[in-house]
């Protein structure tokens, strides 16, 4: 088959190439797309922040990969009837012995890069979120006009504005938002403080515990009216969307699947393990922030903190990536194991660390990690150090690069090189 | 936050269909798109030359664009192989290749800033030898 090659003397350069991979071909090929499934977005329009490509589920990071080759995108077209020459041209053009053309492409456009498609993790973006920490006059739009008291703006009045305004899919905004307390108070979104979501969290657990409410199936419904029960005509903090909130944060929705178009009979079935985890931060930050303490001492104090009664079971490898260990224990009997109770835990003492206060240098961080604990269990160590680990290695492949590795037993033990 | 959607409302039928069935090798796309490569550069005229009639130029689109004839292809759809003779002293040797991930030709426009799936190209033909002589 031979072809009539021409080109447009002004190529049209509002053509760009992507890259389909198989999800992407996927979505675009469903008979049901509809034509807002995929969506690029960036933070800014000034050409210069990053562009990602969401659909509903998840995100792609773009990256422009040039090439320097002479990418020519060609159409099939008739030509127009030449006037001068009673369409005889076809007849005088030189073939080389191939065939006569019987097709004309038209080249429109030339590409000089193609847009590289990379799963990726969509960010939720916080920028314009403020912090709500139970205040009574917390944008009060009759009269502040969404004004905080200091000062910072929020400009997002629901969820779709918030999934709009984040480089990341609807699904992932939303996991985000569940995980970081997002809420929504007075008709803005804000983040719950910290302070005030455990607060709220401890309301919310005396008040199920108190109406002996089924931990497994709460509603949001009937875990606000439990508490609005001990509540007075006052002012309350703890209102129907904070309840949401911590049921979002604390909870597994257990219904989303089964009756989607009545959001009231949702139903959340508590997380103990991660209200656990909770309290053990707490419990941390509260007694152990400047000193160490012995690991059995702190398990009482951590007990002490929950709501009586609550039913959990307290174990310090709960808390990995939030503590290091002194442990008292002669060198040759090697690291404290916690992850079995052979060990004595008077001889253990546990004392907080903040992640935000260590360097992102790997090197340094993982310094100061052996400065204050010599010798690291590989599970209690990779959640400090994870996050450096930007070029997804394997965990010990990126642990050898700045520590020693030895096994003792049957356990690695990971060490300081010096 | 500047957010764009991709559409792909006119080609939907036609990526069903292809989606079908056993999908043979089609160059051009159904859509009647081709992708060449050529590892190097095209020399181009960029204007109509005004001194001597050249039969190669015409016209396209109602008269509105000037495109000029630059060369002639060649394919073999079975053995997947291509020739392309550039005017009339070049020649290249080229292949049919699958690419490794399928390209979605999308067209960008400014004004409605709306940008839509025009095709998916899963085959380009590439040349990337050097040019020989025409004998």
């Amino acid at each position: 088959m031979s072809i009539n090659l021409h080109s447009q003397l002004e190529l049209d350069t509002s053509y760009k190439l992507l890259q389909l991979t198989p999800d992407l071909l996927n979505i675009l090929t469903n008979p049901e797309y509809k034509g807002d499934e995929l969506k690029f977005k960036s933070l800014h329009d000034n050409g210069k922040s990053d562009v990602v490509l969401c659909s509903k589920e998840k995100t792609w990071s773009i990256k422009q990969k040039n090439h320097s080759n002479t990418v020519l995108l060609m159409k099939e077209f008739v030509p127009e009837d030449n006037e001068n020459d009673d369409g005889e041209d076809n007849d005088r053009i030189e073939t080389f012995n191939m065939p006569r053309p019987i097709n004309d492409f038209l080249g429109f456009t030339k590409t000089t890069f193609e847009y590289e498609t990379r799963l990726s993790k969509g960010e939720i973006n916080l920028e314009m979120v403020p912090v709500y920490d139970g205040e009574k006059d917390f944008f009060d739009h009759n009269n502040t006009k969404g004004k905080k008291k200091n000062g910072k703006i929020s400009k997002l009045q629901n969820m779709s504005e918030l999934i709009e305004n984040s480089c990341c899919s609807e699904k992932e905004c939303l996991e985000q938002w569940n995980r970081l307390g997002g809420c929504e108070i007075n008709g803005y979104v804000c983040l719950l403080s910290s302070d005030f979501l455990s607060k709220s969290l401890h309301v919310v657990l005396m008040s199920v515990m108190a109406e002996q409410l089924n931990m497994d199936q709460l509603t949001v419904d009937e875990t606000f009216n439990a508490i609005d029960k001990d509540v007075g005509d006052g002012f309350s903090p703890y209102t129907r969307e904070v309840v949401k909130t911590v049921l979002n944060k604390f909870g597994t929705s257990i219904s989303k699947n089964e009756d989607k178009g009545t959001r009231d009979v949702e139903k959340y079935r508590l997380d103990t393990p991660e209200i656990t985890k909770w309290y053990g931060i707490l419990a941390l930050k509260k007694y152990v922030s400047r000193s160490s303490m012995a690991l059995d001492e702190f398990l009482i104090k951590w007990k002490s903190l929950f709501p009586p009664f609550f039913p959990c079971n307290l174990d310090i490898a709960m808390l990995r990536g939030w503590h290091f260990k002194e442990s008292n224990l002669h060198d040759d009997i090697g690291v404290v194991d916690n992850t079995n109770d052979r060990h004595d835990t008077s001889m253990v003492r546990v004392q907080y660390i903040s992640r935000d206060t260590l360097s992102m240098d790997p090197k340094q961080r993982f310094q100061r990690l052996f400065s204050l604990q010599s010798r690291w269990d590989m599970e209690d160590l990779w959640p400090f150090v994870e996050e450096l680990n930007i070029r997804g290695l394997k965990p010990d492949s990126f642990v050898a690069k700045f520590a020693r590795r030895r096994k003792v037993g049957r356990r690695v033990v990971i060490s300081s090189r010096g | 936050m500047p957010a764009v959607e991709i559409t792909t409302s006119h080609l939907q039928t036609l990526l069903h269909e292809t989606q079908d069935g056993a999908r043979q090798i089609t160059i051009p796309t159904p859509l009647g798109h081709t992708m060449l490569e050529i590892q190097g550069d095209l020399e181009m005229p960029k204007t109509v030359p005004t001194d001597a009639p050249d039969s190669r130029y015409s016209k396209y689109n109602d008269g509105e664009i000037d495109i000029v004839r630059f060369g002639l292809l060649n394919l073999d759809q079975e053995k997947k192989l291509a020739t392309l003779f550039i005017g009339t002293k070049q020649r290249l040797l080229g292949k049919i290749v699958k690419l490794d991930t399928p390209l979605g030709l999308l067209k960008f426009d400014n004004s409605s800033k709306k940008v839509q799936l025009v095709d998916v190209i899963n085959y380009k033909i590439i040349f990337s030898d050097r040019p020989l002589p025409i004998h």
